[in-house]
């Protein structure tokens, strides 16, 4: 548990910063419904890169991704007059991004070649060409395996390994209970662990 | 307070969970505490680890130079576009909190006074009570249960007389 230990235990802090961004979201949000524009502006500005991400992870393709970021705020922008905040805003944000991506694979025939071309990995100036392949290669057997789980499954893991959510919320986004989500990320975790045992070094697939 | 794991499954349970991202710092301490005394747990711990690890390796794509300049200048065409038509307006506009009330009070005294300007403020008008068999009704009829009631006598024969009486006819009360 090396990680685990290297880690500072910075929930307090984390939990500050959760306040007081929700607050910033309020502030933003009652600004929108007294009818200034700048204030959906600032949110989009706030949350666009982590909405993108999300639907980049999801999709594996930058102008889908783009276009369901872009379908995400329309939807917020529709919806933010009735936005009572008895949720967190971030956490309406994911789910609204979550079932866009969903419909949207669901719709798309997918084309996972077409996917891994634009794979995880961007070249740097600075980047060893024989390192940058093998880097390559890495990071299409990783979006690969990620690709491979079924879409709910996929969902949870970009959220929980990319996005760093807690289950609760996790849960909430994906409408399930909190166990749920525990029991999916297991199986998807034992579906990864399989699909890149090549990859770890002295491990067998959990549950076998 | 600190909290204490007892078995394996409980361990196990909480790994992925604590491998996988942020969790409390209790949590973690326990189960650290846990992996120190069993050799199977940090096992299976350093195997998560190092999948959850690789899963992390694959870096964000980089983002394209003036990718979001591109993001917000289309965003903003859509939302011009939706802003455009005046359905989209109206709607935006009816949802808003202030207005909902308003709008709500307005089509239900719309609703009134349109129930009021067809029914005219007057009374329906009066239905003699059918007679069915030399036995009159009682009560307000409407057309189409007077015209049911033959269907539903010849029904009601069928069934007095039991399911199995297969002579008795279904129209026997005029009903086709």
């Amino acid at each position: 548990m090396g990680r685990a230990e290297a880690k500072p235990p910075t929930g307090e802090k984390r939990h500050l910063k959760q306040m007081s961004s929700r607050a910033e979201d309020l502030a933003l949000v009652e600004a929108f419904k007294r009818g200034e524009e700048s204030a959906f502006t600032a949110l989009v500005i706030k949350y666009r890169e982590a909405v993108f991400r999300v639907a980049r992870r999801m999709l594996h393709s930058h102008e889908d991704a783009s276009d369901v970021a872009q379908e995400v705020f329309i939807r917020v922008h529709r919806a933010l007059p009735r936005f009572a905040g008895r949720s967190q805003l971030r956490t309406w944000l994911f789910r609204i991004t979550v079932n866009l991506c969903l419909d949207f694979s669901g719709r798309r025939s997918r084309d996972v070649l077409t996917g891994l071309k634009e794979l995880m990995w961007e070249p740097s100036p600075h980047d060893n060409p024989v390192e940058l392949s093998e880097r390559r290669e890495l990071g299409g057997v990783i979006a690969g395996a990620i690709d491979a789980l079924p879409a709910r499954q996929r969902a949870m893991v970009v959220l929980r390994v990319y996005q760093d959510l807690p289950y609760a919320d996790i849960g909430r986004i994906m409408g399930c209970a909190e166990g749920t989500v525990k029991a999916t990320m297991f199986a998807a975790f034992g579906k990864l662990r399989r699909s890149l045992a090549p990859y770890v070094t002295g491990a067998s697939p959990a549950g076998e | 307070m600190e909290r204490a794991i007892v078995d394996c499954r409980e361990a196990r349970d909480l790994l992925l969970e604590v491998v996988s991202g942020a969790t409390p710092p209790d949590l973690r301490r326990a189960l650290a505490q846990h992996l120190e005394r069993c050799e199977r747990c940090r096992h299976e711990a350093a195997a998560l680890e190092e999948t959850a690890a690789l899963l992390r390796s694959a870096a964000e794509p980089s983002l394209r130079d003036g990718h979001w300049d591109t993001f917000m200048a289309g965003l903003d065409r859509r939302l011009q576009a939706e802003r455009r038509r005046p359905l989209a307006r109206l709607v935006r506009w009816i949802r808003t909190p202030l207005h909902a009330w308003s709008t709500a009070a307005a089509m239900a005294a719309l609703v009134v006074a349109l129930m009021f300007a067809l029914v005219g403020g007057q009374a329906p008008a009066r239905v003699d009570s059918p007679v069915v068999q030399g036995v009159p009704i009682q009560g307000f009829m409407t057309d189409s249960i007077v015209d049911a009631l033959p269907a539903m006598n010849a029904s009601l024969s069928v069934w007095k007389a039991g399911f199995g009486a297969i002579d008795v006819p279904y129209d026997a009360a005029g009903g086709d």
